[in-house]
């Protein structure tokens, strides 16, 4: 089970939760916050074995120490902490809770959703369930509904964390990244100081924003700050590595992506690195991940919790397989329509020459508010297969202005609006 | 005067009851910020209220408390449900508190205009169900020495719930409310209260009456039995 930004998300509400009840001695100072809450989950079971509370306690302790480690291990424990819970008191309201993490930790959206739409009939005001209904809606592609539920979030508890964050995402996604660093800073500064992996998170999220916005130095920053606060920790790794790809430093960036892929070795994460790997010209290796990734990918992609987006750009832009994208992108297009999907979809039409297809997706991603570099880079060559010379150039340029000023990307920018044929 | 007609009037009165209420609010955070000279706040939106002391904590149930915070008094029927039946009540109850069986009319005084806190309110005065402080303003002070920690409860009709003094044990008072004393003295009279009967700094004669907080550093709780009920007879603290 890997961790999509609204999974990783919720852990924050639970730190939250853990740091009002926190009774840490200083002999478990030195374990990561995730430890230190699985140990005093396991002192109140020993305590008290017949009450479910401390059940649902381990279930969320064991699924922070999931985020912090990448270890699905631990969600699989978290699951059987969470069935003792319901032996003990089945549907009590915070297992319930749980489980629609859990069902969102493995992707499966819809479920997830419907879940929180019974559970936010039974406790109408619980602002933990309106951001499941955030979480779910987002990834599904249903803006409105996850935009409406994160602002309920804000509107019933002013200032409170998940909501911020989640606030902060869906203005990312709605092209106002300036506004969603604000709201990871204001989430930054209610975070506590005692909450390094909470902070790290924050902060790592921040840096994502910094990057897409091409603004490397500042995510370099907080990034390294991260790491500081954090050592080792997956998601900063990953997002350094991107920063070091878009300062051509082609081979940082494979050193970072194979320290982050062996701390979460996923199958994404393995697609970045090959990605990477190429950039620095060590091609042999490069092909080996990929045939690698081809696999680890295809033992997932009948899942709902599967790495199909990298899959399709696998197929599409390394593997040269335009029809098996296709397929990939088709049965992911099946089961939602967030704008990650939709471009991922409209990559593999274009590739396989499908391109009025392929714009109507892509509009339709774009049409969310989305600023993001690839994805303009996507809908800028669409537009220049169907023969619309002025999007095209708007697209691409938009995408160069975002693509990090100045780096390999960015200068090669101009050289894409000659038409490529399709299926390169 | 606050009255509805703003004219004085006798504590027969219907027209000599009024209700208030007290709330906080801050400015929204919006996802969606003006584009232009973006700004991250938006208008002020009401975070907390309060009429009658502790309705939030005391008798709405969890799951709706956020809800009820950000609500006006005149949606309130919503809450209904809770006022006639609080969940508290089931606490007390499975604590082995002997508590008032559902549906819990009595608690209604809190919430509607109705005697005794209006003697001269009918039924059909009651009004929806709101949380509001209702206030007798017929009923003439009692002169400070006089005046009584439980209130209402302790035949002082110018106590809480008929507003509030900075002298009433809201916490004291509304327990025993919820357990069922307004049903039972006797049966439902359990003396349920949190420890705390007296306020040591003591008051002052002039708004804002209560003297300003302990510095947290300086000073520590004072429970049951320790300094603070010492000095009063017996060392007990007063009950009544």
């Amino acid at each position: 089970m890997k961790t999509t930004f609204a999974v990783s998300v919720i852990i924050i509400i639970i730190a939250t939760f853990a740091f009002a009840q926190s009774t840490i001695t200083p002999a478990i100072n030195t374990l990561s916050p995730a430890e230190r809450s699985i140990a005093e989950a396991r002192k109140t079971i020993d305590r008290k074995p017949g009450q479910f509370a401390g059940y649902n306690q381990l279930a969320m302790a064991l699924s922070r120490r999931a985020r912090e480690t990448s270890d699905v291990n631990f969600y699989m424990q978290a699951e059987d902490a969470l069935k003792k819970s319901f032996e003990l008191a089945p549907q009590n309201t915070d297992g319930e809770k749980i489980h629609i993490w859990l069902l969102l930790g493995r992707h499966e959206f819809a479920a997830a959703r419907d879940a929180a739409v019974t559970l936010n009939k039974k406790v109408p005001d619980d602002v933990l369930v309106y951001g499941f209904l955030t979480d779910a809606n987002a990834e599904l592609g249903n803006y409105d509904e996850a935009e409406k539920a994160a602002q309920w979030m804000l509107d019933l508890r002013p200032g409170n964390l998940p909501g911020l964050t989640r606030a902060a995402y869906l203005r990312e996604l709605f092209g106002d990244v300036d506004g969603a660093i604000d709201l990871m800073n204001m989430a930054y500064q209610s975070t506590p100081p005692t909450e390094v992996e909470d902070r790290a998170w924050i902060l790592a999220q921040t840096g994502h924003l910094y990057l897409a916005h091409g603004k490397a130095s500042d995510a370099e920053s907080v990034l390294q700050q991260a790491l500081a606060m954090f050592p080792g920790y997956h998601y900063a790794l990953g997002n350094l590595g991107k920063v070091r790809i878009s300062q051509g430093r082609y081979d940082d960036a494979v050193a970072l992506l194979q320290q982050r892929y062996h701390a979460a070795p996923h199958a994404e994460n393995l697609y970045e690195l090959a990605e990477a790997l190429e950039l620095a010209g060590r091609s042999g290796e490069a092909t080996k991940a990929f045939t690698e990734f081809e696999s680890k990918s295809l033992l997932e992609s009948a899942r709902a919790d599967n790495s199909n987006r990298e899959l399709i750009f696998y197929y599409a832009d390394h593997a040269h397989q335009p029809a098996k994208a296709l397929d990939v992108a088709r049965k992911e297009f099946g089961g939602r329509h967030d704008v990650y999907t939709l471009d991922a979809y409209a990559w593999a039409l274009h590739v396989n020459g499908q391109n009025a297809e392929a714009r109507k997706q892509i509009d339709a991603a774009l049409s969310v508010g989305i600023r993001d570099a690839k994805m303009l880079r996507h809908a800028g060559e669409i537009a220049l297969q169907l023969g619309d010379q002025a999007s095209a150039q708007r697209y691409l340029q938009d995408s160069t202005a975002l693509t990090f000023p100045g780096s390999k990307q960015a200068r090669a920018m101009p050289a894409s609006l000659t038409p490529t044929s399709p299926g390169r | 005067m606050l009255t509805v007609d703003g004219k004085l009037h006798g504590p027969g009165e219907k027209e000599a009851v009024i209700g208030t209420y007290g709330s906080t609010s801050r400015q929204r955070v919006t996802i969606r910020r003006s584009p232009f000279n973006a700004l991250n706040e938006g208008p002020f939106r009401q975070i907390q209220r309060e009429g009658n002391s502790l309705i939030n904590e005391l008798i709405i149930g969890t799951g709706f408390k956020d809800r009820f915070s950000m609500d006006d008094p005149k949606n309130d029927a919503q809450f209904a449900k809770f006022f006639l039946n609080p969940l508290l009540a089931t606490v007390f109850s499975s604590l082995g508190i002997p508590v008032a069986s559902p549906p819990r009319t009595d608690l209604l005084i809190l919430a509607q205009y109705m005697p005794p806190i209006c003697p001269g309110c009918g039924p059909k005065d009651a009004g929806p169900v709101a949380d509001l402080m209702r206030l007798n303003t017929g009923i003439p002070p009692t002169p400070v020495h006089k005046q009584k920690r439980l209130g209402f409860l302790a035949g002082d009709l110018a106590g809480y719930p008929n507003g509030r003094r900075p002298i009433d044990d809201v916490v004291d008072i509304s327990s025993r409310a919820v357990a069922g004393i307004l049903v039972d003295p006797i049966k439902f009279g359990t003396r349920i209260g949190d420890g705390v009967n007296i306020n040591v700094e003591g008051l002052n004669n002039s708004f804002p009456y209560v003297v300003p907080a302990n510095s947290g550093r300086n000073s520590h709780h004072v429970g049951p039995g320790q300094e603070g009920c010492t000095g009063q007879p017996d060392g007990v603290c007063p009950v009544n």
